[in-house]
């Protein structure tokens, strides 16, 4: 399983796409400092705000779109699949790997942006492990789900990135209803619940709630893909 | 078809694409030893190779792998190798990287000790380090063969698998084929080349528009290429001459003009006729200008051999 593994990070790893997201992350870490230099008192909800929106509605999203569209879909799409699925190997295992490949990427590229703006904010410690706990579950709920996404759907990339945006960006913001059928609002609303914050929004579930969800989410995003990976017509 | 009995069974399996159909009642079955599927490109040998594996499901029909359907029991993955067509392999590693990891997939207890050996098989270096991006072709086709038979499976599969190779390479990689067919494995090349299915295997089965158009023998199988009516365009001085000394020489069954200077005529038997029509013309005082053959690609071939064999 080991080369496996291998073979799905060099697939979804590139020199360009991690460079991209690093760019993103340091921009989202000047953003921060420049909250901690403008020194007023509501500071740490700019921070929570900033991380909301910038952070867990975007930059999560996207970085998990990107590599895990690209673990098994990348296969799929240039035929290179037949070598791992024409294999005495369970479907659930290849899955399993494949998001293992993609969260060895997406975690250190999305908790270390998120961390360093909450250090750089000068933000409590209340808030580095809000925001660990939120980037983390969200990640693992994207992957899960992106990663049948790209096995599926053609052009992944693009129709993930439209429902990123409109969708987990855009609707799910406008009220209880969208909001409880995204996973970007339960990713929030845990970082609201641990912060002890209010995020304008936010759908308001418990904490416990919301890691329920959000694990549930992840395996059935991991069944589902193993399920599709098990039917795929393979090239 | 051997004592031994079939290892892969095709029964009226069918597969269509939407309004394309890419098989339609192909019944065939597989057993120990080297066997060619033969078709022109698009003839559906790449669609029967995939639902052989498993790769796909066929949209009627069934199919027997080791007793078992190879789309939903992953134990004939065990047992199976395949050669697949298209050229793209897993990007960033090297060729042992590559054959280690479907070695370690199989299940073998030294992966790495497996690929080396695979990669030496097929004439390649286990230590080259560059990523298989930096492979010409034939080294890529060859890396390809390596994985097939990394885990030495009792049932291989290749589609074309001998393109893109030089003719040493062509050469030893077939005699590779023969010799695994011989220790009783069951191996399925399919090539649209007459002249290397020649070289591989005396058992062929012949694939055109997705039907079974012959099977058997290949001495049987070029007969009946053979034996069928040829299409012969002629140029000449005086075609109208020459066609009515053809007619009398009873080698041609059919002529009709093409033109000012041109017949075109059917022969049932080209090698009488080729022998006939030099003298013909001598005795004719004609000078040929120009003898084309109409219908002598493989595919009008294949086309003739799926007509005869409709009801």
């Amino acid at each position: 399983m080991i080369s496996l593994y291998r073979i799905m990070l060099r697939t979804s790893v590139t020199r360009g796409r991690v460079l991209a997201f690093l760019g993103a992350g340091a921009l989202l870490d000047l953003i921060a400092y420049t909250i901690r230099v403008s020194d007023y008192s509501s500071r740490e909800i700019d921070v929570f705000q900033l991380l909301d929106v910038a952070a867990l509605a975007l930059y999560v999203p996207v970085v998990a779109l990107v590599f895990s569209t690209s673990s098994l879909g990348d296969l799929a799409q240039d035929g290179t699949l037949v070598y791992v699925w024409l294999r005495p190997v369970a479907r659930l295992k290849v899955v399993v790997v494949a998001l293992a490949g993609t969260l060895t990427v997406t975690l250190p590229l999305t908790l270390g942006p998120t961390w360093l703006a909450v250090l750089l904010a000068g933000a409590s410690a209340t808030a580095l492990w809000a925001v660990t706990a939120s980037v983390a579950l969200a990640n693992l709920a994207y992957c899960a789900v992106f990663t049948g996404f790209g096995l599926r759907v053609r052009h992944a990339l693009i129709f993930g990135l439209g429902y990123v945006i409109i969708w987990e960006a855009g609707i799910a913001s406008l009220g209880r209803g969208p909001a409880a059928i995204s996973i970007r609002h339960y990713a929030e609303s845990l970082f609201a619940q641990i912060g002890n914050q209010t995020v304008p929004g936010a759908v308001e579930a418990s904490q416990s709630l919301s890691v329920i969800v959000l694990v549930a989410v992840t395996l059935v995003g991991v069944v589902l893909t193993t399920i599709l990976l098990a039917r795929q017509d393979v090239a | 078809m051997t004592a031994a009995g079939p290892l892969i069974e095709i029964k009226d399996v069918a597969k269509w694409f939407g309004e394309v159909v890419a098989l339609s009642g192909v019944t065939a079955s597989f057993g120990p030893g080297l066997a060619a599927l033969l078709g022109p490109n698009g003839a559906g040998k790449s669609s029967l190779i995939r639902i052989m594996c498993g790769l796909t499901s066929p949209s009627q029909g069934t199919v027997r792998v080791i007793g078992r359907n190879p789309r939903t029991d992953g134990g004939v993955r065990k047992e199976l190798g395949l050669v697949p067509q298209q050229e793209r392999l897993l990007p960033g590693v090297s060729a042992l990287e590559f054959v280690a990891m479907a070695a370690a997939l199989q299940g073998l207890p030294d992966p790495r000790g497996a690929a080396r050996t695979a990669i030496q098989t097929v004439e390649l270096d286990p230590d080259d380090r560059r990523h298989l991006g930096a492979y010409s072709k034939g080294m890529r086709q060859r890396v390809k063969i390596a994985q097939a038979i990394v885990h030495e499976p009792r049932i291989l599969i290749l589609d074309e698998p001998l393109n893109g190779l030089d003719p040493r390479q062509r050469s030893r990689m077939a005699q590779l084929f023969i010799r695994l067919g011989a220790e009783g494995r069951c191996v399925v090349v399919s090539s649209h080349v007459l002249e290397e299915v020649q070289e591989l295997s005396s058992t062929v089965l012949v694939l055109a528009e997705g039907k079974l158009a012959a099977e058997g023998d290949f001495h049987a199988i070029r007969q009946l290429l053979d034996d069928r009516p040829h299409r012969i365009r002629l140029r000449s001085m005086d075609p109208l001459r020459l066609a009515s000394a053809l007619m009398g020489s009873g080698t041609i069954s059919a002529v009709q003009t093409a033109g000012e200077d041109a017949i075109v005529i059917d022969t049932w038997s080209v090698t009488p006729f080729r022998r006939r029509l030099p003298r013909l013309t001598q005795e004719l005082g004609l000078s040929l200008l120009e003898m084309s053959p109409l219908d002598d690609d493989l595919e009008s071939v294949f086309r003739y051999l799926v007509a005869r064999r409709s009801p």
